[in-house]
């Protein structure tokens, strides 16, 4: 016996079927935004806390060799990156402060939400086994950036909404840009 | 609709930086998310009121200036602490949130630019049509 799929299945309702729900999308978005934000102010160059009493970025980024979490990642920690914290510093404060202002204003938010999954992991990596750290804040937080991306949330009150149809008119809403708003 | 968009975009982005002027407040505490006072204060207020005008007006020049007004800010933010200067009274929180700004208002402004300039062609071309027909 066959079953024709295609006549059984019910057309699904769209992701944001009611304004509130737009508004709620976006506060989220703009909530996870805010958390970014916040946290740049700790990663102060050009030490980014390096120094006789480790602090701030550079105290957190040793825990990953003290209370290792991965094996391979403590080596790459204490063998690539404390020893060229510099630049690992400004790599970090980049990508954090990036992912705050682009996550706020719902901007290639797809793309974005993708960066803040491997942030998330990379910190996780480092912070994990650290004493008194709560390891579901870390896949809370990699969960609310994988819904942030499935819903490809910017659609909804931010830019990638905004602009999508503009870009689609003028022809230049090539696949990437597709894919990454 | 596209044009319509772009202006309440960019009364979004000036009303956002408006708003952040709440954040002169000490006393939030945990909730103080970024540092805005001193100099950071007036980008904040100036940069966003213009923002906000544009949306206002429908002109992209204000929108592209105050966008770039915010990222200049962003940059010269992390040049100060990186040289342990405070000459903006901001953090780099503000900087992170001027960038989102800046970014936001020069691609919205160069959108709106473009649809207007579509609606202005498309409105002469309307209007000439419209002479020739009523010509012949």
């Amino acid at each position: 016996m066959t079953v024709d799929t295609a006549s059984t299945v019910e057309p699904r309702e769209p992701l944001a079927s009611s304004r509130s729900s737009i508004w709620l999308l976006a506060a989220a978005r703009i909530g996870v935004a805010l958390m970014w934000i916040d946290n740049a102010s700790w990663k102060r160059p050009p030490e980014f806390g390096r120094g006789e009493e480790p602090r701030m970025l550079y105290a957190w980024t040793l825990t990953g060799v003290e209370h290792e979490v991965f094996a391979p990642y403590a080596w790459l920690l204490d063998n690539v990156v404390l020893p060229n914290f510099t630049f690992f510093g400004w790599a970090v404060l980049i990508v954090e402060a990036s992912l705050g202002a682009f996550l706020f204003i719902g901007l290639l938010t797809r793309a974005w939400a993708l960066i803040g999954m491997a942030q998330t992991a990379v910190i996780a990596l480092s912070t994990l086994n650290a004493p008194h750290e709560w390891y579901w804040a870390y896949l809370l937080m990699f969960l609310v950036h994988l819904m942030l991306f499935a819903t490809a949330a910017g659609r909804y009150g931010g830019l990638d909404g905004v602009l999508r149809p503009i870009w689609r008119q003028a022809g230049r809403l090539t696949p990437l840009l597709e894919k990454a708003s | 609709m596209n044009e319509r968009s772009c202006r309440r975009a960019c009364l979004a982005l000036g009303s956002a930086s408006v708003a952040s002027v709440v954040f002169v407040v000490e006393g939030l505490g945990d909730f103080r998310f970024m540092r805005v006072s001193g100099a950071a204060l007036v980008i904040a207020l100036v940069a966003g009121v213009l923002a906000m005008s544009a949306g206002g007006f429908a002109r992209a020049w204000p929108a592209v200036t105050a966008g770039i007004g915010f990222v200049g800010a962003a940059v010269f933010q992390v040049i100060s602490v990186a040289m342990g200067r405070d000459w903006l009274g901001a953090s780099l929180s503000t900087a992170s949130f001027w960038l989102g700004l800046g970014v936001g208002l020069i691609v919205v402004g160069c959108a709106l630019s473009a649809t207007r300039t579509g609606h202005d062609g498309r409105a002469r071309h309307d209007g000439r049509e419209k002479e020739e027909h009523g010509s012949s």
